[in-house]
């Protein structure tokens, strides 16, 4: 009888155990889901937050304006939130090729680029074909395609 | 056997109830996040639907220097005057070379709808083409006269 008892004792503490680990291993998992859903959620209100526009005019000169082989473009913040002004924030696309070293400078001065500001991106293309050119932007999620012809 | 099925149920279940109340808030925070996101962008789309400018003529007068375009706000909305821009040949003039009067009004930040502005820039040399952008990207280009 004594033999018994102690038997399921010992049944009840691990049946006790294993489901004590199984309630820890869920909670433990389900905090790591919450925070990629609150760090994700984040992520996407931020993306459609975010807005911009090339503003240059196509039907204007583009491409070496100043005489140094350069691509100038002016794009506007029609967002809802200011973005840092740096090269970071925005990808360009020349004709299918990524463009590193674009610079990027906010129009009347500063480091943010505000709802409303327009930015100057200007990148170097040496000896860019004369014809039909197509420019990509992505800002945060936010694609805008440029065409103009040299 | 029965109370040891009973306990071990019963805390699973206990693990299950802090599961649901950790998660619920996040998705629920995060849901909302979202959607007060998706609700900004409509009414953005919205306003941009009902905004609306118009070039209607650019003049440069090459014993002045200077050119002056004339734009109408033919929205339904309200434009800011200071976040109106003014490209010269895919070029912003400096600040302090342009002037914006609404209506005649030079102090004014509003541009309101039916109204003209009439931006003023002093420039060295004649240009072939002006665009006025105003809010939420929406603008208009016109070829420059030269007088």
């Amino acid at each position: 009888m004594a033999g018994g008892s102690a038997a399921e004792l010992i049944l009840f503490i691990a049946a006790i155990v294993i489901a004590a680990s199984v309630a820890g291993t869920l909670t433990s998992e389900v905090d790591r889901v919450s925070d990629a859903i609150s760090a994700k959620s984040l992520d996407v209100a931020g993306e459609i937050r975010a807005d911009a526009e090339i503003v240059s005019d196509a039907g204007a000169q583009v491409y070496n304006r100043s005489g140094d082989e350069n691509v100038t473009i002016h794009v506007r913040n029609t967002g809802a939130s200011d973005l840092p002004a740096e090269p970071g924030t925005v990808d360009v696309l020349l004709d299918g090729e990524y463009q590193t070293g674009v610079n990027v400078s906010v129009v009347g001065g500063g480091d943010t680029w505000h709802r409303g500001d327009v930015v100057r991106l200007e990148f170097s293309v040496p000896d860019l074909p004369a014809g039909d050119h197509r420019l990509k932007l992505v800002v945060s999620g936010d694609e805008e395609v440029f065409r103009f012809r040299t | 056997m029965g109370i040891s099925v009973s306990a071990s149920a019963g805390v699973v279940f206990l693990g299950v109830f802090l599961a649901v109340g950790i998660v619920y808030p996040a998705a629920a925070n995060g849901f909302e996040q979202v959607s007060d996101a998706r609700h900004d962008a409509a009414d953005r789309a919205l306003a941009q639907a009902n905004t609306d400018v118009t070039v209607a003529n650019a003049t440069y007068n090459t014993t002045t220097g200077t050119l002056v375009v004339n734009a109408t706000n033919d929205g339904t909305t309200t434009a800011d005057v200071s976040d109106a821009t003014l490209l010269v040949d895919n070029e912003i003039p400096a600040s302090a070379d342009t002037t914006v009067a609404v209506e005649g009004d030079a102090g004014t930040d509003v541009w309101l709808p039916g109204e003209t502005a009439r931006f003023e820039v002093d420039l060295a040399s004649a240009p072939d083409r002006t665009q006025v952008v105003i809010d939420h990207g929406v603008r208009d280009a016109s070829e420059v006269e030269v007088n």
